[in-house]
């Protein structure tokens, strides 16, 4: 369980949310909401531990995750507003690649077993620079088929998709809240996840 | 699915690397004719003089390995930090510092390796005695795995940073200058009849400290760099 309590954050001067307080417990979803420049963002980031927060704690399970860092990793998936993918690798070796930094190692089947559900049926050894742009978020979302990650912290996971994609991943959602796993994310589209009640949380 | 070791993690960034590497090759081999040009200029430039050629043969070689390596250090980290793959590799559930440590041993075997297979062809140039090329390459091959370390601490800190690239030879260079002094100092101790083995131990020891503090400074340089 994600533990935030009194968390302040800012971008040099300026101060972007302070007082900040939520739990997260397993099999619950989280949406932050927020005008842009809000700090949905820098929250995120701030979870992943990229930045570091001018006040309060996060703990994970009980634990501050400055002190377990490495477990707490293991632990948590994110998927940023880059894909994070290499244009000159395809579509196979960069999940290959990107899970075994998350430390799985990844057989050629299960790899494009993933893909296949991802709709990327037949373009999996193609370089990614020749995918279209929600083909590009396809391959990077199918990190969510692979992860083994307790928490899932997405931020925009839904740009550049059609609607079978958004529906694709409201169905990971509900399997991987279905496994007690956890998920917070960021959105401006509607997202539903069947059977489950979505929390939100405001910036201001 | 089976759990990596810190081993095989190392691996996995290597060949990552690598494969990157032979997949846009321009970029390697634009740092390799960088060298051969700059070396190939100064018998040209100085004149047939073989005394001289032979005399100023290490610090040129030499330096023509710093600054290629200097051109190379940019895109160590810039191109996962544009990309978001820095992220994710922020998020090792392993040892950051390990990964890091394979980017460097990536880095090497692409931009510094080459030159040291280069060397024995350019010392030709410059007329040097087949033992002074050996102990080039014996120097090199101790020196360049510490550029390239070094120049991962500098890469890492002026991550995004505009004009990056001057930025980082001013930090990088200064700290390269035991690493020449002893790599050109062996050279010319064996040309003198002199013993050279002091230099290349000195050389070793930098390698093993630099193989033992840099992967873990680039890791925290690169923490900073990213918030």
């Amino acid at each position: 369980m994600l533990e935030v309590s009194n968390l302040a954050c800012s971008r040099g001067d300026h101060r972007l949310f302070s007082g900040l307080s939520f739990t997260l417990h397993p099999g619950e979803i989280l949406q932050i909401q927020g005008a842009n420049g809000s700090g949905k963002t820098s929250l995120l980031r701030t979870l992943c531990g990229f930045l570091m927060q001018d006040e309060g704690t996060i703990s994970w399970f009980g634990s501050e995750v400055q002190g377990i860092r490495e477990e707490y990793y293991a632990e948590v998936m994110y998927l940023g507003h880059l894909n994070a993918i290499k244009d000159e690798l395809s579509a196979l070796e960069n999940l290959r690649i990107s899970a075994g930094l998350s430390g799985a190692v990844l057989t050629d089947q299960e790899a494009i077993a993933a893909l296949r559900r991802m709709g990327l049926k037949g373009r999996e050894t193609l370089p990614t620079k020749v995918l279209s742009q929600g083909q590009r978020r396809r391959v990077a979302l199918a990190r969510m088929l692979v992860s083994e990650a307790k928490l899932w912290i997405l931020d925009e996971p839904l740009t550049a998709l059609d609607v079978g994609a958004v529906c694709l991943i409201q169905e990971l959602l509900a399997e991987h809240l279905a496994q007690q796993g956890m998920v917070i994310f960021t959105t401006h589209q509607p997202l539903e996840v069947a059977g489950m009640e979505m929390r939100s949380l405001s910036l201001s | 699915m089976k759990k990596r070791s810190l081993f095989s993690l190392l691996m996995l960034v290597i060949r990552r690397d690598l494969l990157l590497a032979l997949r846009c090759r321009t970029d390697v081999l634009t740092t390799l004719v960088f060298f051969v040009m700059v070396v190939s200029l100064f018998p040209l430039g100085v004149g047939p003089e073989t005394d001289m050629l032979r005399k100023i043969a290490p610090g040129v070689l030499w330096v023509a390995a710093l600054l290629s390596s200097m051109l190379s250090l940019g895109r160590l980290f810039s191109a996962d930090y544009l990309d978001g793959t820095l992220e994710q590799m922020l998020l090792v559930p392993q040892s950051l510092s390990v990964l890091v440590l394979g980017k460097m041993v990536a880095h090497w075997m692409v931009s510094g390796l080459p030159l040291v297979l280069l060397t024995p062809v350019l010392g030709l140039q410059f007329d040097m005695s087949v033992e002074a090329i050996g102990v080039l390459i014996l120097g090199l091959l101790l020196g360049t795995p510490v550029l390239s370390m070094l120049g991962a601490i500098g890469a890492a800190l002026t991550l995004g940073l505009r004009g990056g690239g001057v930025l980082l030879s001013l930090l990088v260079l200064p700290l390269c200058i035991p690493v020449l002094i002893f790599g050109t100092g062996a050279v010319g101790a064996v040309t003198a009849g002199l013993n050279y083995s002091s230099n290349l131990s000195m050389m070793g020891a930098l390698l093993v400290l630099a193989l033992t503090f840099t992967p873990w400074v680039a890791a925290q340089a690169l923490r900073i760099s990213m918030e």
